[in-house]
C-alpha cells in the first residue's frame, strides 16, 4: 500500500517539470479539439499523435497520448451539447440531454455539468486504477496460453456483441482483424504467412496505419459524402462547473463511476457504450425519469461521468493483460508496445513504476481537462466555426504524414488508403470498427498462445477446456456464438422463460 | 414501422446476404490456403505449432458467420420486393456517390501521385488542400458570387496548413516525411 503511494509520488513529480507540463495541456487541449470536431474519433486522434511522438522519450510520448484521448473524449461533448452530434461515439448518450438543456438556453450549464461529470469520473476512474491494476496483474501471473487464447477470443466476441448494432457483423469483423493480424512472418518460425511473395507484406500491415485509414481516412469519405453541415448554437451562459449537481447527484455520479469503470475493463467495450449504460442505470434509478432526453441534468451527469470513468477502466486490462478495453486503448497499448514497454501480467515485477506513471498522466490530463473546461470554453466554440473541408484536407494530409513518418515507407500509406476505403464500404454497410481494431491488436498473442499451449499439452485439447478460467471465458464465447443462431437463440430464449416460469419469475 | 423504414431494411438485408456470401467465399479462401501451407516438416517443427493452423480456424469461422448472415437475411426478407426510388432520393444518392468518388480521386491522387515522386512535402501537401478545397467549395462559393475569394482562402488554408504540418512533424518532433 505504501510502496504503492510511494511510487505514484514519485511518477507524479516526474511530471511536473516545464516541458512535461506543456505537453500534458498541449495535448488535452488538442485532444479536446479533435473530439469536438465531428466525425475525428479518440482512436485516430491518439493514432495520428502516436506518429508525432514516435521518437520523444517513452514516458513523455505516453503522457501526451493519454492526455489527448481523455480530451478527446470530453472535447467531444462540446459537439453533443451544440450540435446534436456526438463529437465522438463516446458523446451520443451526452446529445439527449445536453442539447435539449442548450435549446432551453443553457448550454453553458450544460458543459459545466460535462466538464464536473468528466472530471468525477476521471478521478474514480484514476482510483480505479490505481487499485485494481496490481491486483489484476497479480491474478494474470497464474494465467497460461490457455487463458491467454481464451481471454483474447473472449475481447473479440465481447467487442463484437455490444460495439456495434450487429453482433454478428462485429464477430465478423473481430475475426478478419485477428486474420489481418497473422498475414506476415509467424511469431514462432517466422514463416510468411498470406504474403503472395510481396516483400513489403512480409512485415505484415502495420497497427498504425491500418488504424488510420479505417478511422481517419474512411471518416474523411463518411463526412464528404453529406453536403451540409449542422447549425450550431452559439449563446452560451456560464460555464463554471457545478460540483453542487454531484453532490445533489451523488448516487448518480457513484453508479456511473463504477459502470464506466466496469465497461472499460471489459475487453473492446468502449467508452460510447459505458456512457449509454450509466445513462440508463441513472434513469431506471432516477425519480425524475420524465426529464430524462428534455434536459435532464442527472442523464447528463451520469453519461459524462460513466464515458470518463471508462477511460481509466479500459486501460486496466491494457497494463495488466495487454488486452485492451477499448479501440482507443488498443492504439494505446500498441503505442506502449512501440515504445518499448511490454504491458502484460510481468509488467508489475518488470517496471512497477511505470503502472504508477500511468496513473499521474491520467491525473495530470484530468488536471488539464478541468481548467480547459474552466477557463477555455468560449474560444474553443470557434473551433465549430472552421469549414469541415478545410479541416478535412488537413486531416487527410495527417493520415498521410503520420502513416508514412512511422517505418518511413509508402507501403504504410498504401496501407492507410486501402483500409480507409474497405473501412468506409463496411461502415456504410452497418460493420463497426472497434471489433477489426481489437482483432488486430490481439491476433498475434491469439496464435502464439494457442500454438503454445498446444505444444504445452502436447495436442491435447482438455487444457484448454477444463482450466477454471477456462471454462467461464468459453461458456461466455459459446452462449454468445449460440444466441447468434436463430433458432438456438429462440430455443434459449424458450428454456430461460419455461425456468423462469417454473421458478415463479411471471413479472414483466 | 414506415413503409420507408421497411425499404431501407430489405435494402440492408439484401446486402447482407451479398455481403454473406462474399465472407463465406472470402473464409473459405482463408482456410485453403491454411491447408496449402507449408507445414514446416523439414525442420521438424512440433507439429501444433503449424503456422496455418489459426488462420484455418478463423476462415471457418467467418465462412460460418456469413453463411449465419446470408441466411438471417433472406429469413429477413432481403428478397421482397422494392419499390424504385424517387428522383429526389435518386438524385440524392448520385450527390452522395459524387462525392465520394471526387473525394477517393483527389486523395489518392495525392497520396499515389504527389508524395514520394521529388516533389517537396510542402508543396503536395499544398497543392493537394488547395485543390480539395477548392473544389468542395466550387460551387457554393459561386452561388454567392465568391469565387475570387475562395481560392484566396483555400490558398491561404493550403500554405498555412502544410507549413505547419511540416514545422511541427518535421523541426519539432523530427518526424521524416515524405
Amino acid at each position: 500500500m505504501f510502496e504503492g503511494l510511494v511510487l505514484l509520488g514519485s511518477s507524479l513529480a516526474s511530471f511536473l517539470g516545464p516541458w512535461q507540463l506543456l505537453y500534458a495541456f498541449g495535448a488535452t487541449l488538442a485532444g479536446i479539439i479533435i473530439g469536438c470536431m465531428p466525425g475525428l474519433s479518440a482512436t485516430l486522434g491518439i493514432a495520428l499523435f502516436t506518429t508525432l511522438t514516435i521518437r520523444m522519450p517513452p514516458n513523455d510520448a505516453i503522457l501526451i497520448l493519454i492526455c489527448a484521448y481523455s480530451g478527446a473524449i470530453y472535447g467531444g461533448s462540446r459537439t453533443a451539447i451544440l450540435l446534436n452530434i456526438p463529437g465522438t461515439a463516446a458523446n451520443a448518450a451526452a446529445c439527449l440531454d445536453g442539447y435539449q438543456l442548450a435549446r432551453q438556453g443553457q448550454a453553458g450549464r450544460a458543459m459545466g455539468i460535462a466538464t464536473t461529470g468528466s472530471v468525477v469520473g476521471s478521478i474514480f476512474g484514476i482510483i480505479c486504477l490505481a487499485l485494481f491494476t496490481p491486483m489484476l496483474g497479480e491474478v494474470a501471473l497464474t494465467f497460461g496460453a490457455f487463458e491467454f487464447f481464451w481471454l483474447t477470443m473472449f475481447g473479440v466476441m465481447m467487442s463484437g456483441s455490444i460495439t456495434g448494432e450487429d453482433a454478428l457483423k462485429g464477430w465478423i469483423m473481430g475475426f478478419l482483424g485477428l486474420f489481418i493480424a497473422l498475414i506476415g512472418q509467424d511469431g514462432i518460425h517466422a514463416y510468411d504467412r498470406y504474403s503472395f511473395g510481396i516483400s513489403d507484406l512480409t512485415g505484415g500491415f502495420s497497427l498504425i496505419p491500418s488504424l488510420v485509414g479505417a478511422f481517419g481516412f474512411a471518416e474523411v469519405l463518411t463526412v464528404m459524402k453529406e453536403r451540409q453541415a449542422r447549425p450550431a448554437i452559439h449563446t452560451v451562459d456560464s460555464v463554471f462547473p457545478r460540483f453542487g449537481d454531484v453532490i445533489k447527484y451523488w448516487r448518480t455520479v457513484l453508479r456511473s463511476g463504477v459502470i464506466g469503470v466496469y465497461v472499460g475493463i471489459l475487453p473492446g467495450v468502449g467508452e460510447d457504450m459505458a456512457a449509454w449504460s450509466s445513462y440508463a442505470a441513472a434513469r431506471r434509478a432516477s425519480k425524475e425519469k420524465e426529464k430524462f432526453g428534455k434536459g435532464s441534468v442527472e442523464g447528463l451527469i451520469a453519461a459524462e461521468t460513466g464515458d470518463n470513468a471508462s477511460i481509466p477502466g479500459a486501460i486496466i486490462p491494457s497494463l495488466a493483460l495487454a488486452i485492451p478495453g477499448s479501440a482507443p486503448a488498443a492504439v494505446l497499448l500498441a503505442a506502449m508496445m512501440i515504445h518499448g514497454v511490454r504491458p502484460g501480467p510481468m509488467l508489475m515485477i518488470e517496471s512497477p513504476q511505470f503502472v504508477y506513471d500511468v496513473v499521474a498522466m491520467n491525473l495530470m490530463a484530468t488536471v488539464a481537462m478541468l481548467f480547459f473546461g474552466l477557463f477555455l470554453v468560449r474560444p474553443l466554440l470557434m473551433v465549430l466555426q472552421i469549414p469541415r473541408t478545410y479541416i478535412m484536407a488537413i486531416i487527410f494530409v495527417l493520415c498521410t504524414v503520420g502513416s508514412y513518418s512511422l517505418a518511413g515507407r509508402l507501403f504504410d500509406v498504401w496501407t492507410m488508403l486501402g483500409f480507409g476505403i474497405f473501412g468506409y464500404i463496411l461502415r456504410q454497410n452497418g460493420y463497426s470498427m472497434a471489433p477489426l481494431v481489437l482483432g488486430l491488436v490481439l491476433g498475434d498473442l491469439m496464435d502464439k498462445s494457442l500454438r503454445r499451449g498446444l505444444v504445452l499439452s502436447d495436442g491435447d485439447l482438455t487444457p484448454f477446456f477444463t482450466r477454471p478460467i477456462c471454462v467461464v471465458l468459453w461458456a461466455v464465447v459459446l452462449i454468445m456464438l449460440l444466441m447468434s443462431i436463430p433458432t438456438t437463440s429462440r430455443l434459449i430464449r424458450n428454456q430461460m422463460k419455461a425456468v423462469k416460469t417454473r421458478l415463479g419469475f411471471n413479472g414483466a | 414501422m414506415s413503409a420507408g423504414e421497411d425499404e431501407a431494411k430489405i435494402v440492408a438485408t439484401r446486402s447482407d446476404v451479398w455481403w454473406g456470401i462474399g465472407w463465406f467465399v472470402f473464409g473459405i479462401a482463408v482456410t485453403w490456403g491454411a491447408i496449402k501451407m507449408d507445414r514446416l516438416e523439414h525442420l521438424h517443427i512440433n507439429p501444433y505449432t503449424i503456422p496455418g493452423l489459426l488462420p484455418g480456424i478463423l476462415g471457418i469461422f467467418i465462412a460460418f458467420f456469413g453463411v449465419i448472415l446470408a441466411i438471417r437475411a433472406i429469413r429477413g426478407g432481403a428478397f421482397a420486393a422494392l419499390e424504385p426510388k424517387s428522383a429526389d432520393e435518386q438524385a440524392e444518392d448520385r450527390v452522395a456517390w459524387q462525392r465520394v468518388s471526387v473525394t477517393v480521386a483527389i486523395c489518392l491522387a495525392f497520396a499515389l501521385g504527389l508524395i514520394g515522386h521529388g516533389l517537396p512535402f510542402w508543396a503536395s501537401a499544398a497543392a493537394f488542400i488547395f485543390t480539395f478545397v477548392t473544389v468542395f467549395q466550387w460551387k457554393e462559393r459561386g452561388a454567392a458570387n465568391q469565387r475570387l475569394r475562395g481560392l484566396l482562402a483555400a490558398a491561404g488554408v493550403a500554405i498555412g496548413g502544410s507549413a505547419v504540418i511540416t514545422f511541427i512533424f518535421q523541426e519539432l518532433f523530427l518526424v521524416r516525411l515524405p
